[in-house]
């Protein structure tokens, strides 16, 4: 008797939330949103064939339709809040064109199919430069005692990805504030930056150039290596850090300009010639040039002709302050001067890192587990550099120092490991479409730690 | 001074005091006539003797510990012998039990009172919790002890340095930091046992002059004294155990009475890491007697109290290893107090008392530390260029080399403060013609010094920059304080006005300094005329007003007089770090000497008060205006000096033909020039190449605010009675109070990590501004608003007190200012541009810009270029001198920096309740903030929404405890 009363209870419960259950909508169903990619720019038109991915900033999950030859995409995906983006590149007349296209907080809800509409992207167009970030290190690593992580150990590799030589002279160091992709950004306002339109950058706090007339000509394929903190060999004290102390590096040291925090700069290495020490143009507080370790967006511009670093730097009507603190100035950068550009978002805030570069200089992100010893590194373009008959035999594959086994990881998609290439002999050619989604992987280990 | 005749007729007053309902006598029970400055105590068979009493009326109080207090008045027109006074045992069966602050209508300045019964209902763990029954008070947010900014702040409540002038007394020993070398604020009362507290006083309006050393406020905390059963009490709340015990003990047969209380108190900082304590292990020991010595009565006490504890952070696993902070807070407090009730013609009482208050609060802390370079560490004491010299090689080396490495660093920072009073104080008191007169003359010594190490590193190999300076080397600040008061009461009719005028003057010592010997003076007065007095029968019942002006004076800290020597070093040559992580730096030490101050003037608080208190019809209300204007605040500021020191760096020395694994470096102390040896003498010395930088060092002096701060407001007190059917009381309490502080202080500012336009040469520029260097405001003003209601329900029969109180903010407004008086400092913003656009900024939403009044130069310091004219042309006419010049202007972060930032109203509630169970045990409990608000509340400046859950500085967290306590015959 007992077990029937049993039975009965349990079958009504069932019936009861199955009937509960019929009201709800299935969070499971996809709706095919349709997506239209708009060019504004005059002479290019839609094409079929371009990537168009949504990816949902509360779960992670991304989903990804192709445009037809209107350039319509219709991207499969559950209701929920998203970031639909897109890139592509064009060769046209012989130079290259990259394209790259963004919309924060759309909302896909269960009444899409009842009132459906159409994501509008504007493609920005941008040509790709001859030098380009290769490799930014700035999350820092773990100390060998577990007393925690270290983090003043950054350094910037920068990349000649031409076939000819590149002339750095007037080539700054630069970075955003915000500092951090996950904080607050007051420059956004809904899901848009309130610059987005207007063709700049900002550079806070200070930025570095080389010392007068010693800015280094990098050869096709030729790199430099930067130190943005400590030019000292870092593995001494610690195991998984960086040997920065390489004659050949070039350093951001320059304690007279009121960056001289201690801990953050020493002297560089005796080994480093002094014309390899970087000049500072501070204009903002503190000891430090303080690139975030947890999500930076850095970039390097190059003062056209009539401008200098120094004029620049003495020029104050392109000042302008974060959310008019007047602790974090920065100077208004054309977007034109901007030679590479990379948006590193915070690993662990999916929903909550913010874009700081505007789509015409970035139109991307690229996530960092900060404080592992991972860095951010360029992934390859794979036919580019396969299609250089000399590097024929020197292309090593089986690239294993990606990170897409990590939560929130990524990897090159070329399978082309960079490094061991070049040490073959290669000659690498980077991606370079303006997107850092697109650009850049999570590299398990910086690159100099097997240098 | 009143004559008096030397026939006046004296009478013995004697009776007996008994316990009610029992007959038992009240031994130790203490009969005082106030008016009259005598005193006795009752004999173990509960009778007491006082001779030479003056015919007239009088007051007589009677109190005994574990008994409710009783006061009456008896007109003396002859011998009043026999007769028998009754002692009720204070417990929740009394229909007078208290649960709040009472006021003391006697004193003709503002004081309360709280006694056992409200402190008990309260449950405080810290004694300064009981601010918050002051009128308008806010409940503390605490519950536990874990944080160190616990003080008094009395009429109050902006920084930290105005609790600095509130004086605490426990048991009559003055509790002091200003031996301390600690932040400049309020004693902390967290080492104080909270559960042998049997009354406190808190004076907030003019004292008596025999209180000197503050300016906001006098806190009497005075302990349980007398014969009384072993007490335990057992106190528990989610972060907090409090467990005491106490006991007064009767030696018998005129052998007095020992008071003994022990109590442990742990408290943990965060429930979800408790790794974080406070533990307070506190003692009495308090022995207390009355002689008859020459045939007039002598009280005498004696006691010892003190705690064992302190603060530790060392056990919390998400910590590294061994990293911690410990802070001990050890204090033992010994006192006398000697009584002797002469009863003269020419002196009444005589009294001197006197006190020691030594306290270790040992702070020590371990850090993990690494680095993969070397670092340098000055310690240096002495002027001149120095290059850094591996521990090992020199251990007396004026910049030391730490290699790179991981270490750990562990500091110890010594203070033992320690404090020494001696007060004696003779009172005499006569009655004539009906005219009420006492006379009160006293000295008071006191002397403060620190007996503390100060600060120093377990190893000196592995210390940062650090030079000894140990606190027990300075000398002690003595002080020497004479004063006189006149107490007159003169009945005019059926009203009586009592008048009390008084002078402190203070001596205060300070040997082997600048300062010598500096002097004050302190005048006081107070009257009260008593219009009504009580008459059941009427609607106005009671009207008495009062008024009050005095000035008192806050004597500095030793920190303040002695600051801690600080030096300045430059790095001055910085070769490049070797393979191995070492690099030799060198640096340019300078010691800033203290710099006396010789105009140096105590800070003193200018204060008045009106006050009326009125019973209308049961109706009992009290008012109170202050005023209180603090003048000569200490204010620390900076003053720089132009320097130019020679850089050397690795630029010069990538010629040197010596390989560095064989380079020595050395550097000339007087020169700066740095020469490089070849330790294998292959090679001769080379003598670096090297560069002159300019640049300014800075000194700091300790001067006085030539501004005054000023504080007033409203105070009241509504105690509507009990509405008897419900046995509920209801009391409103409240405060409006303004604020408001200007610094004109000119001080200077220099730009230490900014370079002049080329990105090269240091900033040459020191600009002088009005208040402050940093920001825009040079003070601020606030209103604030709040009223408290309290709903007691008592029901003595079943033993049981119930409170519901509601704390509102009502209206709170504060705002920045910037003005100056000799001329406007601050003005709107044009667009992005610094430069003035119009005059008025005050609640107009924009930016807005300050300007240094004016600046000098590297080249010309001792000339002041007016800043705003300068810049103005610099625009114009040399826009490189423009950018440089912009670097000195302060900018608002906001665009409602000056707009005035009005609070919307919010609101809390807190219960507690007690249960007495017989007269063994009661049981109380009480939860704050227990609706738990969510409510959100509107700053209008920021138009912003503050969530009261959220932020814990407006109302107190939820939060709720339980206390038992045992009486045990």
């Amino acid at each position: 008797m007992r077990m029937k009363k049993f039975i009965s209870f349990l079958m009504c419960s069932v019936l009861l939330i199955a009937a509960v259950s019929c009201d709800k909508e299935d969070p499971y169903k996809l709706y095919d949103v349709k997506v239209k990619l708009q060019y504004s720019d005059p002479g290019f038109s839609p094409i079929a064939g371009v990537s168009v991915i949504a990816v949902n900033i509360n779960t992670g999950m991304y989903y990804v339709g192709t445009t037809d030859d209107a350039g319509i995409a219709i991207v499969p995906v559950v209701a929920g809040l998203y970031e639909f983006s897109a890139t592509e590149t064009r060769a046209m007349d012989a130079t290259a064109f990259s394209f790259n296209g963004f919309k924060q907080q759309v909302a896909i809800t269960h009444d899409y199919e009842k009132e459906p509409f159409v994501v509008d992207i504007a493609m920005v167009g941008s040509e790709a430069k001859q030098v380009i970030i290769k490799e930014l290190y700035s999350g820092g690593c773990q100390k060998d005692d577990g007393s925690g992580h270290f983090q003043n150990d950054k350094y910037v590799v920068l990349y000649n990805n031409s076939p000819v030589d590149a002339d750095l002279k007037n080539l700054c160091f630069a970075m955003t504030i915000q500092y951090n992709s996950h904080a607050t950004n007051a420059d956004v306002i809904d899901g848009k930056l309130t610059y987005e339109n207007e063709g700049v950058v900002l550079a806070g706090n200070g930025y570095w150039t080389w010392a007068e007339g010693h800015a280094p000509v990098l050869k096709p394929g030729e790199e430099v290596v930067v130190a943005i903190n400590g030019a000292i060999n870092h593995t001494l004290t610690y195991g998984l850090s960086v040997d920065l102390s390489k004659g050949d590096y070039y350093a951001m040291y320059d304690p007279e300009s009121g960056y001289n925090q201690a801990a953050s700069y020493p002297t560089p290495s005796e080994a480093i010639p002094t014309s390899h020490y970087l000049k500072a143009y501070k204009y903002g507080r503190g000891t430090g040039w303080p690139l975030s370790v947890t999500g930076p967006a850095f970039f390097i511009f190059m003062t056209p002709d009539g401008v200098t670093p120094q004029s620049f730097f003495e020029d104050t009507s392109n000042e302008n302050y974060y959310n008019n603190i007047s602790a974090m100035v920065r100077k208004w950068v054309p977007a034109e001067w901007v030679v590479d550009a990379m948006e590193v978002f915070s690993a662990g805030y999916v929903g909550k890192n913010n874009k700081r570069l505007i789509t015409a200089v970035d139109g991307g992100s690229v996530v960092l587990t900060h404080r592992q010893g991972h860095s951010i590194y360029r992934n390859v373009n794979k036919e580019a550099t396969e299609a250089i008959p000399e590097n024929k035999g020197k292309l090593v594959y089986g690239y294993a120092l990606g990170t897409s086994d990590l939560e929130e990881g990524s990897t090159d998609p070329s399978d082309i490991d960079a490094e061991a290439s070049i040490k073959m002999g290669a000659r690498i050619v980077f991606m370079d479409t303006n997107n850092s989604g697109n650009d850049f992987h999570q590299r398990k280990e910086a690159a100099l730690r097997s240098k | 001074m009143f004559s008096f005749p030397a026939f006046a007729q004296k009478y013995q007053f004697s009776g007996k005091v008994l316990e009610r309902g029992t007959d038992i006598p009240v031994e130790f029970a203490t009969i005082v006539m106030p008016d009259k400055e005598l005193w006795a105590v009752a004999n173990a068979k509960g009778e007491f003797v006082i001779s030479g009493v003056s015919q007239g009326r009088t007051k007589v109080e009677i109190s005994c510990l574990g008994y409710a207090p009783t006061t009456f008045e008896i007109e003396i027109t002859k011998d009043l012998k026999g007769v028998t006074y009754y002692l009720s045992i204070d417990d929740l069966t009394l229909e007078s039990a208290v649960v709040t602050a009472r006021e003391n209508t006697n004193s003709a300045t503002t004081s309360r009172q709280i006694d056992r019964t409200a402190l008990e209902h309260m449950q405080m763990v810290n004694i300064s919790d009981i601010s918050s029954l002051l009128p308008g008070g806010v409940s503390a947010n605490s519950g536990k002890l874990t944080s160190s900014t616990d003080a008094f702040q009395i009429r109050s409540d902006e920084t930290a340095i105005s609790s600095f002038g509130t004086a605490v007394e426990l048991d009559g020993v003055r509790l002091s930091n200003n031996a301390a070398y600690s932040a400049v604020s309020g004693v902390s009362t967290r080492n104080i046992a909270s559960s042998n507290v049997e009354s406190i006083e808190i004076i907030t309006g003019v004292p008596s002059v025999e209180h000197g050393d503050m300016t906001n406020g006098v806190v009497r905390i005075n302990t349980r004294k007398g014969k009384s059963p072993w007490m335990v009490t057992a106190m528990t709340s989610p972060n907090t155990k409090q467990l005491s015990l106490s006991k007064g003990f009767d030696l018998g047969s005129k052998g007095g009475v020992i008071n003994a209380s022990a109590e442990r108190t742990t408290s943990v900082h965060d429930l979800a890491s408790p790794f974080t304590t406070y533990q307070r292990n506190a003692f009495s020991l308090i022995y207390s007697n009355s002689f008859d010595v020459f045939g007039q009565p002598l009280r005498f006490s004696t006691g010892v109290s003190g705690n064992v504890g302190g603060y530790d952070r060392s056990a919390d696993p998400d910590s590294f290893m061994e990293t911690y902070e410990k802070v001990k807070e050890n204090t033992i407090r010994g006192n006398f107090s000697l009584n002797w009730l002469l009863n003269k013609s020419w002196i009444t009482n005589i009294e001197l008392t006197g006190s020691v208050v030594y306290s270790d609060n040992l702070t020590s802390i371990s850090e993990n530390k690494s680095s993969s370079s070397s670092t340098s560490s000055l310690h240096g004491m002495e002027e001149g260029y120095f290059v850094s010299t591996p521990y090992a090689s020199d251990p007396n080396a004026e910049v030391t080399l730490r290699p790179a490495g991981y270490w750990y660093e562990v500091s110890y920072r010594d203070n033992k403060p320690i404090d020494y009073n001696l007060h004696l104080k003779i009172n005499w008191a006569h009655n004539f013609r009906g005219v009420v007169n006492k006379l009160k003359l006293g000295a008071h010594f006191t002397s403060s010094g620190n007996l503390g190490e100060g600060l120093y590193y377990e190893d000196l190999s592995k210390a940062p920059d650090w030079r000894p300076y140990p606190y027990k080397d300075i000398p002690f600040v003595n002080n020497l304080a004479a004063y006189a008061e006149e107490n007159v009461t003169i009945p005019i009719g059926t009203t009586s006005l009592n008048l009390v005028g008084g002078v402190r003057s203070e001596w205060t010592m300070i040997n082997n300094s600048g300062y010598g010997t500096v002097s004050s003076l302190s005048p006081r007065f107070n009257a009260k005329y008593s219009i009504i007095k009580y008459r059941r029968s009427r609607i106005l019942r009671e009207l008495s007003v009062r008024g009050s002006w005095g000035v008192a004076v806050k004597l500095p800290s030793v920190s303040i007089l002695y600051p801690t020597p600080s030096y300045y070093g430059k790095q001055v040559f910085a070769p490049g770090t070797m393979a191995d992580g070492t690099a030799f730096y060198a640096y340019y030490i300078l010691p800033r000497q203290i710099e006396y101050n010789p105009d140096l003037k105590w800070q003193r608080a200018q204060q008045s008060e009106i006050g009326v208190e009125a019973d209308i019809a049961g109706v009992k209300i009290s008012l109170a205006a202050f005023y209180s204007k603090t003048l000569d605040s200490y204010f620390t500021y900076s003053e720089y000096e132009p320097f130019t020191y020679k850089w050397t760096d690795q630029r010069n020395l990538e010629g040197c033909p010596i390989p560095s694994s064989d380079r020595l470096y050395s550097i000339d102390r007087q020169t700066g020039v740095v020469t490089v040896k070849d330790i294998t003498g292959n090679v001769a010395d080379q003598t670096l190449a090297y560069s002159e930088k300019n640049t300014f060092t800075s000194k700091t002096k300790v001067t006085n605010e030539v501004s005054p701060t000023i504080r007033k407001g409203i105070e009241w007190v509504i105690d509507f009675g009990q509405i008897p059917s419900i046995r509920t009381s209801i009391r409103m309490d409240g405060t409006l109070y303004k604020y408001r502080s200007i610094n004109e202080n000119i001080v200077q500012a220099y730009q230490t990590n900014r370079t002049m336009s080329d990105g090269i040469t240091p900033y040459q520029f020191i600009g002088y501004y009005v208040g402050s260097s940093s920001g825009t405001s040079n003070g601020s003003e606030s209103l604030k608003l709040r009223n408290n209601i309290t709903f007691t329900t008592h029901i003595p029969k079943a033993r049981l007190i119930f409170t519901l109180r509601l704390e509102g903010s009502l209206y709170r407004h504060d705002r920045n200012l910037a003005e100056y008086s000799g001329g406007q400092i601050a003005w709107p913003m044009s667009g992005q541009e610094k430069t003035p656009s119009g005059t008025e900024f005050y609640d107009i939403k924009g930016h807005v810009v300050k300007y240094p009044l004016y600046y000098s130069t590297f080249e010309e310091p001792n000339i002041q270029i007016p800043f705003l004219e300068e810049y103005l042309w610099a625009k114009e006419n040399n826009k490189r001198l423009f950018s440089e010049l912009d670097a000195m202007i302060n900018k608002t972060g906001y665009t409602y920096t000056y707009l005035k930032n009005v609070f919307s109203p919010y609101f809390s509630a807190n219960i507690s309740v007690t249960k007495e169970i017989g007269r063994i045990a009661s049981l109380s409990f009480y939860a704050n903030n227990f609706f738990y608000s969510t409510m959100r509340f509107k700053q209008s400046a920021s138009e912003t929404d503050v969530s009261l859950f959220e932020s814990s500085s407006y109302i107190p967290k939820f939060y709720y405890g339980l206390t038992l306590r045992l009486k045990i015959q």
